[in-house]
């Protein structure tokens, strides 16, 4: 642990009133514990896990596929207007907030910067953040909230900012 | 009539201090029941698990579970998942304090677990109940890379491994239903949810079991009947244990869907379940019919009335 790190998880303490925090790396355990005065610092051998036990992953791939052709039309009349559709990298259930109570992520005529998030989509009960790869504004939501959507069905139209 | 009295009991067990004990005339007189019903009103919630310590003349108090021990946790953690582990007092969920820790570098395996949280959280924003101490609140960082190029069946996967790790330490043989709760007779036990983000690239995979809560630590109102390790007679209820069996069997089962295929994994989760077979209804679509098949990226294959067979892969089902 470098001394950067450290010194974020004291503030972390701080910040918190935690008193006590453990920390374990691939190499030593550390265990933190914060008295009223002042924060004190003890290290704990502990037995070294072996890295090799991890198995290279490979990067990660979409869900099944799915049909194209919705995706193919809205992107031939997205060419005539200009536009870029951004369609669903998944099957899923498409939600426009992150929860019932709360906003939406975005509106239509909104402007989104790159890596801002647009919905999630639900497959499996994994919640998928989908971010905008690009920059613009909002022209037109494809999916109502709460709706199945396809694997490459449009969600949603921007206009290039 | 028995409304009343779970009403009366929800009343008084929300009134019980956990610090200096209130005797049962002070309880009787901030509930609006007798001293004499407060006597058995403390019997009747005993006897639905709560701990309550004290007689009527000492006073009343309810007790806390030993709070959580990292270190404990700690040595007993074999694998990757949990190798780096955060034990927090309170946080406002576990799933963001995860996030923010891999926004910080936090890496694959590392765990945040809370003794409570303010605003545990469910499936779409639904409330996760999490009491100080009474269950086990944790949340880990899985990087993608490290998962197989399809982690689709990653619930589920967390289902069986959340699975073994209870009936390891609780001695219950409890049972999945799709996608991945934990129902123990019915009534729900545990949860597990999962976020994928882009930015850290990285799925938090968040795991809500229910330890000591008794029926009046759960909201008068939840959306699907729960139960705690407490309720449906555990044998044990060390949550240093059961947080790092649970760490432990994650990492065996992530191990073994990356070396041997979904295969292992889905016949493990149809070996535990309680959906297939079953009738069912698919929110949201008035789809109804009986769940037949799991496909080996974890989705369910349905039949309905008319002899269709769909595939759902999102939905209460």
């Amino acid at each position: 642990m470098n001394i950067g790190k450290l010194k974020k998880i004291l503030d972390l303490m701080d910040e918190r009133g935690i008193a006590e925090i453990e920390v374990r790396s691939v190499f030593r355990t550390v265990r933190i514990s914060r008295a009223a005065a002042g924060a004190n610092v003890s290290f704990i051998s502990a037995g070294p896990v072996d890295p090799a036990l991890a198995p290279a992953g490979k990067a990660a791939a979409p869900l099944p596929a799915g049909e194209a052709a919705a995706a193919a039309a809205a992107e031939a009349e997205a060419a005539e207007e200009d536009l870029i559709v951004i369609k669903s990298p998944m099957v899923g259930t498409f939600y426009r907030a992150p929860a019932p109570d709360v906003d939406s992520f975005v509106e239509e005529g909104d402007k989104v910067s790159r890596g801002q998030v647009l919905c999630i989509i639900e497959a499996m009960k994994i919640m998928n953040e989908i971010e905008s790869e690009h920059a613009g504004t909002v022209a037109q939501i494809h999916v109502e909230n709460a709706a199945p959507v396809e694997y490459g069905q449009p969600i949603f139209s921007l206009k290039p900012a | 009539m028995v409304g009343e009295t779970h009403e009366k009991l929800r009343l008084l067990y929300d009134i019980l201090p956990t610090a200096a004990p209130a005797s049962a005339a002070e309880l009787a007189a901030a509930s609006s029941l007798e001293a004499d019903d407060v006597v058995a009103a403390v019997e009747a919630l005993r006897a639905s698990g709560a701990m309550v310590s004290g007689d009527a003349r000492s006073g009343y108090r309810r007790e806390l579970p030993p709070p959580l021990d990292a270190g404990a946790i700690t040595a007993r953690v074999e694998g990757r998942v949990g190798s780096a582990l955060f034990v927090f007092d309170a946080v406002t969920s576990t799933m963001a304090k995860a996030r923010e820790l891999a926004g910080e570098g936090g890496g694959h395996g590392v765990a945040a677990i809370a003794e409570e949280q303010i605003a545990g959280r469910g499936r779409y924003g639904r409330r996760w109940a999490s009491p100080l101490r009474l269950g086990l609140y944790a949340s880990i960082i899985l990087e993608k890379k490290q998962l197989p190029p399809a982690f689709a069946l990653l619930p589920l996967t967390a289902g069986v491994a959340v699975a073994d790790a209870i009936t390891t330490v609780a001695g219950l043989a409890v049972e999945l239903k799709w996608p991945n709760d934990l129902v123990w007779e019915g009534a729900k036990l545990a949860g597990i949810l999962a976020e994928s983000y882009g930015e850290p690239d990285v799925v938090v995979l968040g795991v809500g079991l229910n330890v000591f809560q008794c029926p009046y630590d759960f909201p008068p109102r939840v959306l699907y009947p729960a139960t705690s390790l407490v309720m449906a007679g555990a044998t044990s209820t060390d949550r240093n244990a059961l947080a790092a069996a649970v760490l432990n069997a994650l990492d065996r089962w992530l191990e073994r869907w990356l070396e041997a295929g979904p295969g292992v994994v889905v016949e493990a989760w149809r070996d535990r379940n309680v959906t297939l077979g079953r009738r069912i209804r698919i929110a949201g679509t008035g789809v109804a019919g009986t769940a037949v098949d799991l496909t080996d990226d974890g989705a369910l294959v349905v039949e309905d009335d008319a002899g269709g067979r769909r595939v759902i892969y999102s939905a209460d089902a």
